[in-house]
C-alpha cells in the first residue's frame, strides 16, 4: 500500500500539491490524470521521495518514507521518467544493468545478470542487447528503460511489496508501444505491485486504469474506479470540456470524444 | 562497445605492458644513452640484489637520480590527468570537459605560485614536512575553488549548459593566469622564470620527493573514485534517475569534486599546467570501449601514465639538448581534439550525439 497522507508542497511559493490524501493498493493499475500544472507530476515526485512534501506524509507499507534510507527504498520501488537524457555511449545491457545497482555493491552477481537477460526478455529486445543506446531510436530507448526499471523491482522483497511509479509512460510513443508498456505495467500490478502512472490520454486510462484519481490546481476532486470517473460531468470539471461517452458493444470499458 | 567488464581486462593488460615497455625506453632515452638491461641491473642494483656485471656509476647516477623519478612522476601525472578527466566528465555529464579547461589546473598553478613566490618568506612554514605539504595544500584550495565557481556557473538543476561552462570556465582560467602572471612579475629574477616556464607544464623539477606525494595521493584517490564508479554510472542517466537508483547525488557530487581536485591539484603543485591529456584519453578509450565509469577509470590511470610519459620524453628529445615544456606538445594535439569534438557536438544535436 502506498498512502499519500494530507500532503502538500510549494514550489517557488507555489502551492503545486494542496493537502491531497490517497491510497494506492497493490494489485490496481493506478492511474492520475488533470490538465498541465495540476501538480501530477510533483505528486508523483513526492511519492517516489525526490521532493520532500512541505506538510503531510507518504508512507510506503505504512511505514513514512522519511525514515527509510535511500537504497532501501530504491530497492522495492522504481521510477520511470518521462525522458532521460544520456548521452554517454553504453550498451543497452549497462543501461539495463543500472537497474540492479540497488542490489550489488561493487560487482553485479550471476543472479543480478539473469534478472536483466530477464527483463530484457520480458520487454522483447534480446535483438538490441549489444548496441550502443545512443544509436536506438526513442520508443527503443524507452524500452530500455522500462527492461531497467523492471529489473530494478524484478523479485519481490519478502516482507513488502513492490512499487512501480511511471511518470507519461506514454508520451512520445507510437500506439503499439503504447499499449505494450501499459500492458507491462496492467501484468506487473496483476503480480501483486502497487502501479501508479500519470497519463495525459484519456482513452488509455479508460482502457488499462483499475483506479482512477483526478487532480486539478494541486487539489483532489475526485477518485475512483473507470465507470465512477469516465463521466461528462467530470471532464467538465477538470478541462472544461463537453465529452460524450460511448461504449461498444461487448466493450469493457468506455469511449470518450470532446 | 565492449565495455563488458570481461573484455576490457585484455585492454588492461595491454596497456600495462605497453607502459612498461615504454618506461625502461624512456628511462634509457637521453643525452646518455643506459639499454634496458643496463636499466635493469642498476634498478635490481638500487633493490639491493647485486649483480657481478661492471656497472658505470654515472649511468646509475644519472637513471636512479633524474631519469627514474622523472618517468614515474610523469606516469603518476598522466594517470592523475586522464582520470580526472573522466570524473569531471561523468559529474558534469559532457564528455568536452577536463581540469585545464574548467579552471581546476590553473586555479590549483596560481596557489602554487603564491608559495613560490612568497613561501620562502614565511620561515617556519616552509620547513621539514609542513614546508613539503604547503605547495599541494595551497594549490588544492584555489583550484578547488575555481572548480566550484565553474561549475556553480555553469550547472543548473542538474544540467551543465557547456556553452556557460566554456565561457566561465574562461573568465576563471583568465583571472588565475592574471595572479600567476602578477605573481611572476613581483618575484624576483629565478623565481619568476620558472613560473612562466611552469605555466606550460614541466617535468623538468622532477625528484623523489614530489614523486613519493604525487604518486601515493594519485593511487589513493584512484582507488578511492574507483568505489564510486557505479553511482558515477547512475549519474549519466540524470540526477533524478540516479536519485531513483538510491543514489545520494548531492553527496556523491561533493565527494567526486573533492577527490577530484585533490588529484589535479597536486600533479599541478609540481609539475605545472598541462592541459588536454584529461581530454584526450578517456574520449579515445570511450571509442575503444565505452563509457562504463569503473573501465574508463581503470584505463584511464593506464593509458593517461603511458601518453605522459611518451610525450615527456618526446619533449626531452625534440630539442636536445634544451627540452621543450610538455604543455605546449599536449596543446598542439588535445586542441584539435577538442575542436574535433565540439564540431560532433554541434553536427551531433540531431543524430543523437557524440559518441552514436
Amino acid at each position: 500500500m502506498l498512502e499519500v497522507d494530507g500532503a502538500s508542497r510549494t514550489l517557488g511559493g507555489m502551492q503545486i500539491i494542496d493537502d491531497v490524501s490517497v491510497r494506492f493498493k497493490p494489485g490496481h493499475l493506478s492511474v492520475i490524470i488533470g490538465p498541465n500544472g495540476s501538480g501530477k507530476t510533483t505528486l508523483l515526485r513526492m511519492m517516489s521521495g525526490e521532493l520532500k512534501p512541505t506538510r503531510g506524509l507518504i508512507l510506503y507499507d505504512g511505514k513514512a518514507i522519511a525514515g527509510t534510507g535511500m537504497e532501501a527504498l530504491a530497492r522495492k520501488r522504481a521510477v520511470l521518467s518521462q525522458s532521460s537524457d544520456l548521452s554517454f555511449p553504453l550498451t543497452v545491457d549497462e543501461v539495463v544493468m543500472m537497474g540492479r545497482y540497488p542490489h550489488f555493491v561493487l560487482k553485479p552477481s550471476r543472479h543480478d545478470e539473469e534478472v536483466c537477460g530477464a527483463a530484457i526478455a520480458a520487454m522483447g529486445i534480446d535483438q538490441i542487447r549489444g548496441r550502443n543506446y545512443l544509436t536506438l531510436s526513442g520508443g527503443e530507448k524507452h524500452m530500455v528503460h522500462f527492461a531497467r526499471v523492471l529489473a530494478q523491482i524484478w523479485i519481490p522483497p519478502e516482507d513488502h511489496h513492490r512499487y512501480l511509479l511511471l511518470d507519461e509512460p506514454t508520451a512520445f510513443l507510437d500506439i503499439n508501444h503504447q499499449h505494450l508498456f501499459l500492458k507491462m505495467a496492467k501484468g506487473m500490478a496483476e503480480r501483486d505491485t502497487v502501479v501508479v502512472a500519470v497519463l495525459h490520454d484519456i482513452l488509455l486510462a479508460a482502457q488499462y486504469a483499475d483506479f482512477i484519481v483526478a487532480l486539478r490546481n494541486g487539489r483532489k476532486i475526485a477518485e475512483g474506479d473507470v465507470d465512477s470517473m469516465i463521466t461528462p460531468g467530470l471532464f467538465r470539471d477538470l478541462y472544461g470540456m463537453n465529452g460524450k461517452i460511448f461504449r461498444g458493444d461487448g466493450m469493457t470499458y468506455p469511449i470518450i470524444v470532446f | 562497445m565492449n565495455a563488458s567488464p570481461g573484455r576490457a581486462i585484455p585492454l588492461y593488460w595491454t596497456l600495462t605492458l605497453l607502459l612498461t615497455t615504454t618506461a625502461v625506453i624512456a628511462v634509457g632515452t637521453g643525452a646518455l644513452h643506459i639499454s634496458p638491461g643496463e636499466v635493469l641491473q642498476y634498478l635490481l642494483d638500487a633493490l639491493g640484489i647485486k649483480s657481478s656485471l661492471p656497472s658505470d656509476p654515472i649511468a646509475e647516477g644519472v637513471l636512479l637520480q633524474i631519469r627514474l623519478p622523472r618517468v614515474l612522476l610523469s606516469a603518476a601525472v598522466g594517470a592523475a590527468l586522464s582520470v580526472s578527466g573522466t570524473l569531471m566528465q561523468a559529474l558534469f555529464r559532457n564528455p568536452i570537459v577536463e581540469p585545464g579547461l574548467v579552471g581546476t589546473s590553473s586555479g590549483a598553478a596560481f596557489g602554487a605560485a603564491m608559495v613560490f613566490v612568497w613561501g620562502k618568506n614565511m620561515g617556519i612554514l616552509t620547513s621539514g614536512l609542513i614546508g613539503d605539504l604547503l605547495l599541494p595544500l595551497c594549490a588544492f584550495l584555489t583550484g578547488l575553488a575555481a572548480t566550484l565557481i565553474v561549475y556553480r556557473l555553469s550547472t543548473a538543476g542538474g544540467k551543465t549548459t557547456v556553452a556557460t561552462m566554456l565561457l566561465s570556465g574562461i573568465a576563471v582560467n583568465a583571472v588565475a593566469a592574471a595572479g600567476t602572471g602578477f605573481l611572476a612579475y613581483i618575484a624576483r629574477d629565478p623565481q619568476a622564470r620558472s613560473i612562466t616556464f611552469w605555466s606550460l607544464g614541466t617535468l623538468s623539477g622532477a625528484d623523489w620527493r614530489g614523486c613519493v606525494i604525487v604518486w601515493t595521493v594519485t593511487v589513493a584517490g584512484i582507488l578511492t573514485t574507483l568505489r564510486f564508479s557505479k553511482a558515477l554510472n547512475a549519474l549519466l542517466l540524470g540526477e533524478s534517475e540516479a536519485a531513483h537508483l538510491g543514489i545520494d547525488t548531492e553527496r556523491l557530487k561533493t565527494r567526486i569534486l573533492f577527490l577530484n581536485t585533490l588529484i589535479v591539484a597536486v600533479a599541478t603543485s609540481f609539475v605545472g599546467v598541462i592541459a588536454f591529456v584529461g581530454l584526450v584519453v578517456p574520449h579515445l578509450l570511450r571509442l575503444l570501449g565505452g563509457s562504463e565509469n569503473r573501465y574508463l577509470i581503470i584505463a584511464s590511470s593506464l593509458a593517461g601514465a603511458l601518453v605522459m610519459v611518451l610525450t615527456d620524453t618526446l619533449a626531452r628529445l625534440i630539442i636536445a639538448p634544451a627540452e621543450l615544456p610538455i604543455g605546449i606538445i599536449t596543446a598542439i594535439v588535445g586542441a584539435p581534439v577538442f575542436l574535433w569534438l565540439l564540431l560532433t557536438r554541434v553536427q551531433g544535436k540531431n543524430a543523437g550525439g557524440f559518441y552514436a
